[in-house]
Order: structure tokens, then sequence, then C-alpha cells
């Protein structure tokens, strides 16, 4: 009986076992073991050892890809407000909600190389759709302003990019979040004479603390894949030298894959592969340990 | 009812025997088909090109079909290497000639066995280019095209500013070239733009640093020598144009950018590929073509790279109809087809003189007699991409950006490329 009780189990577990096994912990190990080793795709891995990992840490474009993965992520923090501003403006609408709701998501359901390219035409200096409406605002000096070409704006350019593809969805979630809070709290606070800001502070992002720690976390896991974006923002060309200018956009994805795929050395790769495993694994665990859950009963 | 049954049963038997037959003879006829796979970075107006040909010649060889791929330059050489660790992916592809070094034997293999075999007649293409494709003594490819640097020029605002259309069978002076850049700047327009990012802008400063006399490498290509006093007056005569005669916009110029001005007509003259020509033809942008001018007097030199077939010989069999097919191709009548459709300089050079006599594609045909295979990374080596995109072209965007004077940014750019190099 009892055997036949593991049996069972072992059957239901087998089928995501192996699965798991075959394509998350084999590819894995299998990463980490290319990680220690010089690579080149075509020829036999050699033993190196921590050398790949060492390398990295005296790597001036991979300590600015991982600047730079820093301030992608931190870049959710505007696009969290703006969602949430959205969300909670949403909320208190009488008509058109459904409709509002369809055209904000719109940029998330467009693919994101969509964006890279039109974008990349409306940051044109001089002749751009930017350039001609700060020239029709009477920033003359500005609309020459190479968004994507000086290594000032660069980053910024792209992330503006970033939070209006991801508007709509980060803002889908907060809105069911807010749906969620009993408009009964919001009365008795009312009564008890709360005003916006303490209604705000005090219930909803308390209570909005689950579906935050989810925006966090998908927001954070997000950001390290900026790579696409970046790519076709600044990839002028063949893509090859995408993350310009100076750098000043490379992430640690697109590096990772010019390392691996331009300058075949798929050891060093794999290494700063680990290293944003790691490091994305750590951010995410920050919201579960320091964002307290509440409940509402 | 049993007579209809019997009827029924003759007409179903006889039905499936020539069921059979048919099956049949399609097997044997797809036993002698084969089919091929052909990858290629032709992903512009040249793609539809090659398609068109790629048609012509299924038409005419029906025992080949040729299934072609169609991907990023890039793209095409990480999925080839992924594809051929399994041993699978293309037959044949096209390339550019500069990754040649980084991939000979690993993905693509010698040929000359089957250029014998195909009695290809090797004294059809021009030389130089033909010398490209072979590296220690082995012939790798077959050159399709060369793609030169020329200057596009609008018409209109030549025109307006009354000076007359440019030679084509020579490249202007320095005199020559700054005098018509300065009379077609005005308020409205600048005479010309280079541009100063991306791989471009290590693109615009090739030809200049060929014709002021530099090389690339010292003699066993150990090391870069873009830090010789050719690479200085190169990067300095283009920065002048900016800052000095202040005849190109004074932004910092992306290809994009700079083929907007020109679009526009807020940019009279532009540097760039032979492949623009099929998209200008279908823009209503006026225009005309003149070869790069030469601006130093050591040597005369563009930009150019050279479009070659090579094959990876997973398959004898397909291998040979691979080699079928770049046979037809290159010969006169559809090489010039390609060369006319993709703007590009036939390798072949019956074609070339057929295309040489369109007035559009002078300046380019004479430019790629003129090179005499200093084609674009040449002398070539391997690590090419790493050395372009990490290397010099940050370096020189650096430079434009006037982040860093001249010498200090070209030694800054040796110095890591030497590390490369390592």
């Amino acid at each position: 009986m009892r055997k036949h009780h593991w049996l069972t189990i072992f059957s239901f577990l087998a089928p995501f076992t192996i699965v798991f096994l075959l394509f998350i912990i084999a590819p894995l190990a299998w990463g980490f073991y290319i990680s220690l080793t010089n690579f080149s795709l075509l020829e036999t891995p050699t033993w190196i050892g921590l050398s790949n990992y060492a390398h990295a840490l005296g790597d001036s474009i991979f300590l600015k890809a991982l600047r730079n993965t820093f301030l992608y992520v931190l870049g959710n923090i505007p696009l969290f407000i703006i969602a949430l501003a959205i969300s909670l403006a949403l909320k208190s609408a009488i008509r058109g909600k459904g409709l509002f709701k369809a055209i904000i998501l719109l940029p998330y359901i467009i693919p994101i190389a969509v964006h890279g390219f039109v974008f990349h035409f409306i940051y044109e200096p001089r002749t751009g759709a930017l350039a001609n409406a700060l020239m029709h605002a009477g920033l003359k000096e500005m609309s020459s302003i190479g968004w994507l070409t000086n290594a000032r704006t660069a980053i910024f350019a792209v992330m503006a990019v970033w939070t209006y593809v991801y508007m709509g969805y980060m803002m889908n979630i907060l809105h069911a979040g807010l749906q969620e809070i009993p408009s009964f709290l919001y009365d008795a606070a009312k009564i008890d004479g709360a005003g916006p800001w303490t209604r705000l502070w005090h219930i909803i992002l308390p209570l909005l603390s689950n579906v935050l720690v989810y925006v966090f976390v998908t927001g954070t896991i997000l950001s390290f894949q900026i790579f696409p974006l970046v790519w076709i923002l600044t990839g002028e060309g063949f893509g090859l030298g995408s993350g310009g200018p100076a750098y000043s956009t490379i992430s640690l994805d697109l590096y990772i894959y010019q390392s691996a795929f331009r300058d075949l050395s798929l050891g060093y790769a794999s290494a700063m592969g680990f290293i944003m495993l790691i490091l994305t694994f750590a951010i995410s665990t920050i919201p579960f340990k320091f964002l307290p859950e509440v409940r509402y009963e | 009812m049993h007579l209809l049954k019997r009827g029924s049963r003759r007409w179903a038997v006889g039905g499936f025997l020539v069921l059979m037959l048919l099956v049949g003879a399609g097997i044997e006829a797809s036993a002698k088909q084969v089919t091929i796979e052909f990858w290629n970075g032709h992903t512009g107006p040249d793609g539809k090109v090659m398609a068109q040909l790629v048609g012509e010649f299924e038409k005419t060889h029906p025992d080949i079909r040729i299934n072609v791929t169609t991907l990023a330059w890039d793209e095409l050489f990480t999925k080839t290497q992924l594809a051929l660790m399994n041993n699978s992916g293309p037959d044949l592809v096209t390339m550019p000639v500069d990754r040649l070094a980084e991939y000979k034997d690993k993905l693509f293999k010698p040929i000359s066995d089957l250029i014998d075999r195909f009695d290809l007649d090797t004294t059809s293409f021009d030389a130089s280019l033909w010398n490209l494709a072979n590296l220690g003594g082995k012939q790798y490819g077959i050159p399709l095209d060369t793609h030169p640097y020329v200057i596009y020029y609008r018409t209109d605002l030549f025109k307006e500013a009354g000076i007359p259309p440019l030679p084509k069978d020579r490249p202007l002076t320095r005199d020559e070239f700054l005098k018509i850049t300065k009379a077609l700047t005005t308020s409205e327009h600048y005479g010309f733009a280079f541009k100063q990012t991306s791989v471009h802008a290590w693109w615009d400063t090739w030809p200049f640093f060929l014709q002021a006399g530099g090389q690339l490498y010292n003699a066993d290509k150990s090391r870069v020598l873009l830090n010789s006093q050719a690479g200085i007056e190169a990067v300095n005569f283009l920065k002048d144009l900016r800052e000095k005669y202040k005849v190109t916009p004074p932004d910092t110029m992306s290809w994009q950018s700079a083929f907007s001005l020109f679009q526009q007509g807020k940019v009279a003259m532009l540097m760039h590929g032979s492949w623009l020509i099929p998209a200008l033809q279908s823009s209503k942008v006026p225009f005309e073509t003149a070869m790069v001018p030469q601006l130093f007097d050591k040597t005369y030199a563009s930009f150019a790279n050279m479009h070659m077939f090579a094959l990876t010989r997973l398959n004898r069999e397909r291998a040979e109809a691979a080699m079928e097919f770049v046979k037809w191709i290159e010969e006169p009548q559809n090489a010039v087809k390609w060369g006319l459709g993709s703007g590009n300089v036939p390798a072949n050079l019956k074609a070339r003189a057929i295309y040489e006599k369109e007035p559009l594609f002078t300046p380019m045909a004479k430019t790629a007699g003129m090179l005499n295979g200093r084609l674009f990374m040449a002398p070539y080596r391997d690590k090419l991409s790493t050395l372009i995109y990490k290397v010099i072209v940050p370096g020189l965007e650096a430079i434009y950006r006037g982040d860093v004077p001249v010498k200090q940014g070209l030694d800054n750019i040796v110095e890591e490329a030497n590390g490369v190099l390592r």
C-alpha cells in the first residue's frame, strides 16, 4: 500500500521533474561548466577555472553594463509611479475605462522591435517627431539633440521607451489590485477625515503589498531582459555595436550576447550569465524580505 | 447491387493502381531532385533580386530546388555555427569576405576541387577579388560582387547652386571637393554629411585612412597601426569638415540622421555603399552618383567589401548542386541582373562591362577597378567583429563626439585593439 502510494506520487511528479531536469537543471549545469572554460563554440572547451569570473570584475564594459542594468531596474520606479497614478485615476473614472485600458495596453501588445524602429525615427535630431515638437514649442536648440547619439541622454531615451511599452502592463496589474480593495475601507477612512495622501499611504499601498511584490519582481526580471530594445534603438547597422554611445546604454544581457556570438567567448558570456542569474535572484528576493504582507479580513 | 459493387471494386482497384503509379513517379522525381539550403544576408532590395534569380534557376534546373533563408549578417553566422554543430544548416551561403578568416575551415570548406570539376573559368572574374577568397593557398569561395562607397548627390541642390554634374570617371580632388561643399552650404542646407556613429563611423573613415597611406596592421598582423600619421590626417580632415569648414551638420550624425537629411534636401552630398541605389531609385529623391573624392595623394581608395559564395560541404550531392547554382548565377547575363538590381558591382568582368555602361553605375565600376583588392579590413584576420565593434567603433565615436583629442583617441583604440589581437 505504502509502495503504491510513492509510485503514485512519483508518477504525478515525473513529467514535470523530467522536463525540469532536462530543460532547466541540465543546461544550467552545462552553462556553469562552460563558464569555467575557454570556449569559442566551434572548438573544444578548455578548463580555466574561475578566470572568466575574475576577468568580469576587471572588465570596464561589464561594469558599465552592470551599472546600466541597475539603472534600468531603477527605471521601474517612475514606471510604477505613473502606472499607479493612472490606475488610481482610472478607478475613480466613470466612463470609458475599458477603452482607456485597451489603448494604454496597446504598446505592450505591439512587438518591442516595432517600438524600437518607431522611436528611432521619433528621436531623430532635426527631422524626428520629437525634434519637430520641440521646434514648435520654441525650443529650437533642443531640436538638434541626438537623443540616442548623446552619451548623456541615450539611457534616458531608452528608459522612456521602456516606460511607454510597459505602462499598460503595470497599470493593468495595479488596477486589478486596486479593484480588490474593499470600498468600505475608503468610506471608513473618508468618514474619519483621511485625505487622498493618507488613504494612499495607509490603505492603498499596504493593501496592494502582494501586487507590489509581483510588480517589483516581474519589473526587475523584465529590466534584466531589455536587450532587444537597446539592440534596435542603439544598434544602427548590424546591431553588433549596440549599447552605445560609449557603452552608455549597454545592458548585461546585451553584453552577454555580444561576448558569446560576436566575440565568440562563450565561456566568458556564461560566467557573466551566472553573475546575472545571482543578481536577478538576489534583487528579486528583496521585496519578499522587506515588504510585509498585509491582508484584510 | 452485386454488379454495382463489382464495378466499384474495379474502379477502386484501377484508381489505386493509378495512384501508386503517380506516387511512384513522384518518388522517382523527388529522388532525382536535390534540395539545397541557401542562407544569405541580403535583407534589403538585393534579397528580392536574389530570390528572383533563384526562381529563374529553378525553372531551368528542375532537378535542383533551393530553399532560401535570409538573415541579418551577424545572425547568419551565429545560426550557421549552431546548425553545423548538429550537422544541419546551409549548404551554400553568401557572406562578406572580411569574415572569411574567422570562419574558414570551421564553417566554410575549400572548394578548389569543385571549381575544377565544374570547369569554372576563373579568369572571367576580377582577379583581385578572386584572390581575396584564397587564404593560405586554399580557395574558399567564389566572388559575387564588390560594393564600394560612392558619393550620392542631390541634382536639384547642385542645379540651384549652379554646379555642373560631377565627373563619373574620376574622383574629385581635395580642392574641388571643398569648393563644392562650401558652395552647397547655405542657411537651408549643408554641402556634405559624414556618419560619426556605429560601424558607419569606421566605414566613412576607412577610405581616407587608406588614401593617406594608412596600413591597418603591421607585417605579421599582430598589431594595429591606426594611430599612424594617416589615421590622424584622415580623422582630422573629417572633423575639420564639421568644425573648421562647417560644411556638415554640427550634430553627431548617425546613418539614419544623415540619410534623413539627404532625403529631405537638407544635405547635398552623402557617402555610402552601392547597395543604396535601389532604395534611392524607388524614392523621389533626384540624385546622381560620383566617385568618393581623393583627399590624400598617396593612393586612391574607397570603402568596399565583397560578397562571395561559400560552401559548408555537409553533403557531396548538395554541394555539387550548390556549385551548379553558383556557376549559373556567375554567367554574365545573370551576374549583370544581380549587379543592376542590387546596385553592387559584379565580380564577373563581362557582367561588369555591361553594368559600367549604365551612367548611374559607372562610378561604382570605376572605383572597383581602382581598388585592386584593398577592401575593407584587408588583409584579413580573425577577431574582426570584436576589433571593429568593441574597439574601433566606440573609439572613433568618442573622437567624433569630441570626448577625446584625435591622437589620444587613436592611441586608445590601438592599445585596446592590440590587446584583442594578443
